[in-house]
């Protein structure tokens, strides 16, 4: 029930937006993001945007990768315990 | 950027796996979030990491911790109100019917989308009451719905409250001794509260992750708490893996519009009693739209969900549990709700690893 999905701002009315999840068109509240624009990704619950989504996903992926490849190729010291 | 998850997906699962096996003992995992608790059975990794990590629930699924009598009162009420609720508290079980079954026998019972949709609805027919049903992201649409009722002064339009707070089951759990080698903190939540509403976390000797939903958010999040239990084992920490979502502050215009239109209060969660300062009543000059629910004991019942939604044992353990307790008849909420803690796990627990779908 706490579970809210990502959609995109395709059009603002005044405190309503329109957005686009995966196709389908749904209004939605936008009141209690004052700034959010068109283009905007939001974190929808309950018929309300909640949060912006910021696009940096990709980056922090890319980020968490480079990681795991430096721990895979060290060796596991601690490993014989 | 699939392939990048699935390449990540597997040397996570690895890497995971050798840092348990370093630190030397199987680590229990406590979920917070009904939905967190569905990601992990979905993708398997009860299965993945039977060796690491024992997963348990606490008591954040809304439709779990709702009082039996809460459902009783809907009933009565239906006689003489159209009742406006999420789809989730129709097949939750009251004393001795639901309002699925009230609704089958005539009742105008009708499921909402959004609170402040129930509002205009509801404005529009005779009396009305809106079941306010859940946690810290629900409770910002309940205020735009009682900030719609209140301004168009709405003479017919009632609000049952039970909207419920996390941090207080949270430190109720942690004052009872509850032993965990890391907790994931609900995202969503998060996202309206900000990763400053879970400071107080940082109290525990025990690694905190705010954590997003898709299976690779969650081994994400298990690696962070393996890595840090290497590093600093005696520390506690908070961490957010889910950035892209959850800020530092969260929405301050949700927080301002909840605390305009609700103050703390206690609440009742099914299966634990009273817990103080652990829910939101309308304040005292909105309380024409509210109508109060009392709580009598709960009836003597087998269902150990209690037991379930504070990390004591697992669903299985439940001695109904897929016996007489199944998704189809429900002994108890956890059943019921698709989020419950023994509904997930008796949909997804005997699949296996399918952690690569729905990056
Ligand atoms: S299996 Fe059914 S009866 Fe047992 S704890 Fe879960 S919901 Fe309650």
């Amino acid at each position: 029930m706490c579970v809210g999905f990502p959609a995109e701002i395709i059009s603002i009315n005044g405190g309503s937006a329109v957005i686009d999840y995966l196709g389908v068109r749904k209004e939605v509240n936008i009141m209690l993001l004052p700034a959010v624009q068109v283009g905007d990704y939001v974190l929808v619950h309950a018929g309300i945007a909640l949060q912006k989504i910021s696009p940096s996903e990709a980056s922090e992926l890319f980020e968490l990768f480079k990681e795991l490849q430096t721990a895979a190729e060290s060796p596991l010291k601690d490993q014989a315990k | 950027m699939k392939q990048l998850s699935d390449r990540t997906s597997a040397l996570l699962v690895r890497q995971i796996k050798n840092n348990v096996a370093a630190i030397g003992r199987k680590l229990k995992i406590l979920e917070v979030c009904g939905t967190h608790t569905v990601s992990i059975y979905k993708y398997g990794l009860p299965a993945v990491f039977g060796q690491e990590f024992e997963f348990v629930s606490g008591p954040g699924c809304p439709v779990c911790v709702t009082h039996q009598h809460y459902i009783d009162q809907l009933i009565e009420l239906s006689d003489s109100h159209t009742i406006f609720t999420f789809g989730d508290m129709l097949k939750v079980p009251g004393s001795c019917s639901s309002l699925a079954q009230a609704r089958a026998n005539g009742a105008d019972i009708r499921i909402m989308y959004s609170p402040p949709e129930a509002v205009v609805q509801a404005a529009s027919i005779g009396n009305s009451l809106i079941a306010a049903v859940g946690f810290e992201t629900t409770a910002p649409a309940f205020g735009l719905a009682i900030k719609m009722a209140s301004e168009r002064k709405l003479k017919n339009v009632f609000f049952v409250n039970e909207l419920k707070t996390m941090p207080a089951p949270i430190q109720m759990l942690m004052a009872n001794g509850l032993s965990t080698d890391g907790i994931l903190l609900p995202g969503h939540v998060a996202a309206v509260i900000g990763v400053n509403g879970f400071e107080f976390m940082r109290n525990y000797q025990v690694p905190c992750i705010i954590a997003g939903f898709t299976g690779l958010d969650i081994l994400i999040s298990l690696y962070r708490i393996t890595q840090h239990l290497l590093a600093e084992p005696q520390q506690g920490c908070l961490i957010n893996q889910y950035s892209r979502v959850v800020s530092t502050t969260g929405n301050p215009t949700a927080q301002a519009l909840v605390a305009a239109y609700y103050e703390p209060c206690d609440a009742y969660f099914r299966g634990i009693g009273i817990i103080k300062a652990a829910g939101l009543r309308l304040r005292p000059q909105l309380q024409q739209f509210e109508i109060s629910c009392s709580y009598p004991p709960e009836a003597p019942s087998q269902c150990r969900c209690a037991q379930v939604i504070t990390a004591q044992i697992q669903p299985r353990q439940c001695p109904l549990f897929a016996n007489c307790c199944t998704p189809e008849s429900p002994q108890g909420p956890c059943m019921v709700s698709s989020e419950g803690a023994c509904a997930a796990y008796y949909r997804y627990a005997r699949e296996g690893l399918d952690i690569n779908e729905n990056y």
